[in-house]
């Protein structure tokens, strides 16, 4: 048996400094109902409660400074379980704490030390600049006014915003908008930040601008992040270590690259030719992935790469020819799948 | 007590804060405004009609002259102007619907601090605090009450307790969107229960009177700092009047603190 996450405190150990989770499990109650009148007027006199388990026994650490990504299929329980380490929801059961507080119990000096982002909600006041609403969080966070002139100085200066600061939000962009509430949530200077899709709707330089401003924020701070996101680029770039969560349960805690490693046995033979080569001719070697006259991608068993390497330059001119490991989404995808199925491969 | 005054201080900084951005916002779009006051202008030309009816007529309102009236219902426009003003109470459903509430929560401080004193509604309330105000002063006037400090100290007292009952009523109201998914019935309800107000509490039969002083008390809101001044009220009547707010105010609380364990955010 393998264990692909080392957890580094056991039971009854509470660390001070960063994030505990043990056994968290949060349920959601609900009605069914069935198509048509009649068992409309029976839900009038009976309902049956149903219960959603969102969160399953989810245990998990995470040290002061570390970025790690979470991520799963949608209705895995990602964005449950940030919310419960913000304090907005409570859990069933199980326990929490973020740098030595539990998150429910919402206490103000809590409050003072992490911030929530969520790329789909807003805190900025959207007729008015967002240097506004940032002038309101130095009221709420009671932070002083040199302290505040010197954060909200370096955060413009890493976004390069300051030229959009006097524009009312409503005028931003999309992105520019992003990275003005990126600022609002860091001017009280947070230990740890939830990131829940912090980068959704946003264009491929918005994207990186948002990514690289994290990865100095955690380098110049030592905060420590969680980040869930549907891109897996968030994720490469940001996290040396990634947590997978589908249907409640975590199942796996180690890096990326173990995950493509774990699922994938198959390679991509990125292939260019001198002549055409019909697809049909290519059959035989794999799995054609893509194909186009002149180039071809033939997915193969990692044990059949040399041989089909051989076979291939025995059967046609070949101009060049490159390795790959097979894409990182379809291990993640394979993972989802299997953690539907209720493997738990973290605890391999 | 250094450390309550501190809170203190965070809680007044903070509200001021909010207004000030809430009339900033107002100012970005002053057709916004005007149309927001030419609404409440409309409004109230319906409320004032019933006031010239009564004025014009010479007709009293149980015990009350047409001069009493005017304050009277002074008091009711003035306080539909702290009910509108007060749009971070009137937004809870939306926002709770929406799950909007998300961030708030992450903010240090009281929840319902940051969500009811989050947001004022300048243009629906700067009408009808004016009016109000004016009706009162005039109602006072021609009622010849000496304007001494014991008589404005009652008066503001009560107009204080009304002030709470209006909060903490509207907050129950809205506070319902936990329970139920469409707050439209409950909206129009307690709209209904508030235009009672529109003339003064003597003007019904009794057993409204007791029904709107004791088992739905939304006759305190807008009637007691009148009666008050004007010496209708006996001792029980006055204790009550403060009561009921302090216990208004408690509710409203241990329903928001209930309400607020069932949120489930939008996409929990």
């Amino acid at each position: 048996m393998m264990r692909i996450a080392l957890l580094h405190c056991k039971m009854g150990c509470i660390l001070m400094e960063g994030i505990v989770v043990k056994n968290l499990t949060r349920d959601f109650a609900y009605y069914e109902k069935e198509a048509g009148m009649k068992s409309s007027v029976k839900n009038l006199f009976h309902r049956t409660k149903q219960i959603r388990r969102a969160l399953k026994d989810l245990s998990f650490e995470i040290q002061k400074g570390e970025m790690v990504g979470f991520l799963g299929p949608n209705g895995a329980g990602k964005t449950t379980t940030i919310k419960i380490l913000s304090g907005i929801l409570h859990p069933t059961s199980g326990e929490a704490r973020v740098n030595g507080y539990v998150p429910w119990e919402r206490k103000k000096e809590f409050k003072k030390r992490f911030a929530y982002v969520a790329g789909q909600k807003s805190q900025l006041w959207i007729n008015l600049p967002a240097v506004d609403s940032f002038a309101l969080n130095k009221s709420i966070y009671e932070i002083s006014d040199a302290q505040y002139r010197q954060t909200l100085g370096e955060l413009v200066e890493l976004f390069g915003v300051q030229e959009f600061l006097k524009v009312q939000v409503r005028r931003l962009s999309l992105g520019e908008r992003m990275k003005m509430e990126m600022i609002a949530a860091l001017l009280h200077r947070p230990e740890v930040i939830f990131l829940d899709e912090p980068t959704i709707g946003l264009d491929f330089i918005a994207q990186n601008n948002i990514r690289q401003f994290l990865k100095d924020y955690n380098r110049q701070n030592g905060a420590t992040m969680l980040v869930t996101s549907h891109d897996l680029k968030d994720i490469e770039e940001l996290c040396q270590r990634t947590m997978v969560i589908s249907h409640g349960d975590l199942v796996y805690d180690g890096t990326l690259e173990h995950i493509r490693s774990i699922f994938s046995k198959k390679r991509i033979l990125n292939v260019q030719w001198n002549s055409p080569v019909p697809r049909a001719d290519l059959v035989s070697f794999g799995t054609i992935k893509n194909w186009e006259p002149m180039k071809a991608a033939i997915e193969v068993d990692d044990a059949a790469v040399t041989q089909t390497i051989h076979r291939l330059f025995a059967a046609f001119s070949v101009g060049d020819i490159g390795i790959d490991a097979a894409p990182l989404e379809e291990s993640i995808a394979r993972l989802y799948e299997q953690g539907a199925q209720g493997a738990e491969y973290g605890k391999i | 007590m250094k450390e309550r005054m501190h809170e203190l201080k965070w809680y007044v900084r903070v509200a001021v804060h909010f207004g000030k951005l809430s009339l900033q916002s107002t100012m970005e779009y002053p057709l916004n405004f005007v149309s927001g006051v030419c609404v409440e202008l409309a409004y109230m030309m319906i409320k004032l009609v019933y006031l010239y009816v009564v004025m014009s007529s010479g007709m009293k309102v149980g015990s009350l002259t047409s001069d009493m009236v005017i304050m009277f219902v002074g008091t009711y426009i003035f306080m539909t102007g702290v009910w509108m003003f007060l749009s971070g109470v009137n937004s809870i459903p939306e926002q709770v619907i929406k799950g909007d509430l998300d961030l708030l929560m992450t903010k240090p401080g009281s929840l319902q601090f940051l969500q009811t004193f989050g947001k004022y509604n300048f243009a629906l309330a700067f009408p009808n605090v004016t009016v109000g105000t004016m009706l009162m002063a005039e109602g006072w006037k021609r009622c010849a009450i000496p304007a001494t400090i014991g008589h404005i100290g009652v008066f503001v007292l009560y107009l204080a307790a009304g002030i709470v009952l209006t909060y903490s009523f509207g907050l129950m109201a809205a506070l319902l969107v936990f329970w139920v998914t469409s707050l439209h019935a409950v909206s129009t309800l307690y709209a209904a229960l508030w235009d009672y107000n529109n003339m003064p509490m003597e003007l019904y039969p009794k057993v409204i009177r007791q029904i709107g002083t004791f088992l739905i008390p939304i006759f305190l809101v807008t009637n007691w700092s009148g009666m008050a001044i004007l010496g209708r009220l006996d001792l029980l009547q006055l204790i009550w009047g403060i009561a009921v707010s302090v216990l208004a105010f408690i509710l409203s609380r241990l329903m928001w603190n209930a309400g607020i364990r069932r949120y489930t955010s939008a996409n929990g």
